[in-house]
Order: structure tokens, then sequence, then C-alpha cells
């Protein structure tokens, strides 16, 4: 996947979506590329990929709280990212985590593979609602 | 014709930042100096970020990895990661490019 790739598949499903803003790049350099969705019931998606190091990685975040987020360095599903490295396969037919119940949730190809970095509650993000198409911790399950 | 390739402003800046008339000479002098300046913002930002956590990239990678870094997956610390990361990888790509150059 090369960066031109990453960012039309950033906006094919962001446009596809009905809760997604147009994705704006934020830094575009020769290895790298940043793309921030909003997301109209708050906060936003910032997708990061690096070409070079093949470094993807996905944040949620209001308020200025990371909520969720994925990436393929160090994380327990990294393995499983890794396997399945790309936008195409990170659909709910690639995510064991998703469940039929999720079907709101948007963009699932952008954070399909969204889980909780920690609790809420450990946060201060902890009055914060989640937008009603976002998945809660609670219905992620770990792998 | 340089008119052929480039405008006439950007022929005329591109003549003054060199101080070449020929198209053909003037550019490139112009994308090295482009990619030096860009080395140079590559650098720039790696050395923030070497004097914001104290240590080097592959120390900072280390450290992540082994949960040595506080708060990680806050917003800020995990962004630094990534374009922290992005500042070397493009140091390296925009080397490659300057020395592919005559």
């Amino acid at each position: 996947v090369t960066l031109a790739e990453f960012e039309q598949q950033i906006f094919a499903v962001a446009l596809q979506s009905s809760i997604c803003d147009i994705p704006a790049v934020r830094r575009l350099t020769s290895t790298a590329i940043s793309l921030r969705v909003g997301i109209v019931s708050g906060g936003f998606v910032d997708a990061f990929f690096n070409e070079k190091t093949d470094t993807t990685a996905f944040a949620f975040a209001r308020g200025g709280c990371r909520l969720f987020g994925v990436d393929n360095t160090d994380d327990p599903v990294a393995q499983m990212i890794r396997q399945a490295p790309h936008l195409e396969n990170w659909t709910r037919r690639g995510n064991p985590m998703l469940r039929q119940s999720d079907d709101c949730l948007a963009p699932a190809k952008i954070y399909g593979f969204i889980r909780p970095r920690s609790s809420p509650q450990d946060s201060d993000c902890s009055n914060i609602l989640l937008p009603r198409h976002v998945i809660h911790p609670s219905q992620v399950r770990e792998p | 014709m340089y008119s052929d390739v480039i405008s006439k402003p950007i022929y005329r800046v591109l003549s003054d930042l060199t101080q070449e008339s020929r198209v053909e000479v003037a550019l490139p002098l112009a994308i090295k100096d482009w990619l030096r300046l860009k080395l140079k913002e590559a650098g720039a930002q790696q050395q923030l970020y070497r004097q914001r956590y104290g240590m080097e990239f592959s120390a900072f990678k280390q450290a992540w990895q082994e949960g040595g870094i506080s708060d990680k997956h806050s917003y800020e610390v995990e962004r630094d990661y990534w374009e922290w990361e992005a500042a070397m990888t493009d140091e390296e790509r925009l080397q490659e490019m300057l020395e592919s150059l005559p």
C-alpha cells in the first residue's frame, strides 16, 4: 500500500459513511501520511500510515482525550493486524471483535479494530459520552 | 523553451533563487536546495523529540514496547511516536533522494 492508496482508502470509507466528515490530510511527507476524519456526533479519528515501516495507526479522540486506538506496534492484537494489515481486511468479516450489533459502528473499516486503551474511568474523560455510533469499551471482546 | 514547462512567474523565481537562467541547470539546483531544507526540517523535528523525551528514538521505541513510557496511550504521546518515526524515515528517504541526484 502506498501513501496515495492509503489516502484513497480513508476517503472512500469516510465518504460512504453518514457520520464521517470529509477527511483532511494533516501531514503528508515523503514516507508518511496523517489524516483526520471528523465524526459528526463529536470527536475525530486520526489515521496514520508510514509507508517505510508499514506502521498503521488509528486513534479516536474526543474532547482532547484519546478514547480508542489501534496500531500495529506492540498491541496484543498486533499479530492479528499483521495478518490483515490494511484497511480492506479490517472489515467486519475479518474482524472477530465486531458483532452483528455493531452494525451502526461507522466507519467500521476505519476503526473496526478498535479496542480500549484504558478504561474511561481511569482517565479524565469519564464524563464524556461516547457518540451513539461508537462502540463502547464493554462491547469489545479481547482476542 | 522554458515556458513550455513552467510558467513565467515560476521561471523568474527559479532564476532569481538560483541565479541561473538555464532551466535545466536551475531546476536541479533548486531541488537540491529543497531537499536540504526538508532534511533540515526532519533533523530539527527529531531534535525536538529528543529534547522532549531525553532519548533517541530507538530507546524511546524500546521503552514504549516495554511499557516504560508514561501515559504512552495519551493522544499527545502516541502522536509524538508516529511523528518522530516519520521524521526519521523521511530523513532516510530524503537522503536517498539527495544522493540520487548528480
